[in-house]
């Protein structure tokens, strides 16, 4: 399998194990560690190295053509596609958008101020400034 | 996908006076993984021994890739790779000294793919079965069970007791085995991360029937009316089994 297309999945979080491998491959295409034209391993490649059924991946693979990230070229295999990075950088761009919204709703409800929760932010982006790798759910 | 390799239809299975399966119908499709789950006792694994011939039913009927194991035990054996729940081999017997044996039984024993599972298991097939640990026992079961390249594979809980290594090993060696496309294989196991990532469809036995049967993410997800896997394996759970 591609080494920048790193999966790993968790089979116990909120998303299932397709949805976590599809969003796993938005943001490897939203951080270019994979660009359009690109061929993708075998489906049973990836699954052995994912650790999941083949028709799990066959299922992300479905959602990420539907949706112009992925293109399949019959008889030659999966391939990144043209649009993809548009659609990747409006997916990634929603997902944590939909997280900052949760943090400062919880941030509310537990009564912390606006300026400590930015105070933690500017903390974390600091420690973490340099550890560049681009994470999935 | 639409073909099924395996047809259950009205199965009964009763020990004494206990009814243990009571009209079990489940058609495994071609090509899929599915997952058996259920609470202790409720027959999985008696589901199993009647697909391989070793349990005679006491009612319906049973085709396993067109042949009854019924009445053709030893034909559905030799065409279907079968990993018991409780592994019995002859302490005193090397790995491959239990491999020798068993391949008398297969005519499609396939000497270099047994080479190869044992490679990919990383399985010490020198050690004597009295020293193995469980993983290492169920891997030989496994390569046993593969070597013969079966179109249907039957696992019985081949999780249960085993370390993260282990469990990790088993996991990549059966989702290799998938890369023959036309390999079925249906999984007992009580380790839902397991059954999770192995299984496409699942299969709930609940009082001696199937309650329910479909895709994996569907079954689980169902917010409403749908089974909770966690609820139902709960009962006699393989305690410890946390994401590989």
């Amino acid at each position: 399998m591609d080494a920048r297309l790193y999966i790993a999945i968790d089979p116990r979080a909120d998303l299932p194990p397709s949805e976590q491998l599809a969003q796993q491959v938005r943001f490897a295409v939203a951080a270019e560690d994979i660009r359009p034209g690109e061929r993708l391993a075998s489906v049973r490649a990836i699954a052995v190295a994912a650790l999941i059924n083949p028709n799990t991946v066959g299922k992300a693979w479905r959602d990420l053509e539907r949706e112009g990230v992925l293109e399949s070229r019959p008889g030659d295999g999966v391939f990144v596609a043209r649009s993809a990075l548009k659609v990747c950088l409006a997916a990634r761009e929603a997902v944590l958008r939909e997280r900052v919204e949760r943090l400062v709703a919880d941030s509310q409800s537990a009564g912390l101020a606006r300026a400590e929760l930015q105070e933690w932010i500017d903390a974390c982006w600091a420690r973490r400034r340099g550890f560049k790798r681009a994470g999935g759910a | 996908m639409n073909e099924s390799v395996i047809q259950v239809r009205g199965l009964r299975v009763r020990f004494g006076n206990k009814v243990v399966l009571d009209g079990v119908d489940l058609d495994v499709p071609r090509g899929s993984v599915t997952a058996l789950v259920g609470r202790n006792g409720a027959g999985k694994s008696t589901l199993l021994r009647v697909l391989v011939g070793a349990l005679e039913p006491n009612g319906g009927r049973t085709v396993v890739l067109g042949v009854d194991p019924a009445h053709e035990g030893a034909r559905a054996r030799s065409l279907v790779g079968y990993v018991p729940d409780q592994i019995e081999v002859p302490a005193w017997m090397r790995g491959r000294d239990w491999l020798a044996f068993v391949r008398n039984f297969y005519p499609g024993w396939n000497m270099k793919g047994q080479e190869r599972w044992i490679d990919l298991l990383e399985l010490d097939a020198e050690t004597k079965v009295a020293e193995m640990s469980k993983g290492a026992r169920t891997k030989l079961a496994l390569v046993s069970a593969l070597a013969h390249a079966p179109r249907v594979l039957l696992l019985d809980e081949p999780f249960s007791g085993l370390d993260t290594a282990a469990r990790h090993a088993i996991t990549t060696a059966v989702l290799t085995s998938l890369r023959d496309e036309s390999r079925t294989v249906l999984l007992v196991s009580h380790s839902i991360p397991d059954v999770e990532r192995l299984a496409d469809r699942v299969a709930v036995l609940s009082d001696g029937r199937i309650e329910s049967f479909g895709d994996i993410e569907d079954l689980a997800r169902s917010e409403r009316g749908g089974i909770d896997l966690d609820a139902l394996l709960l009962a006699g759970s393989t305690v410890g089994v946390d994401g590989l």
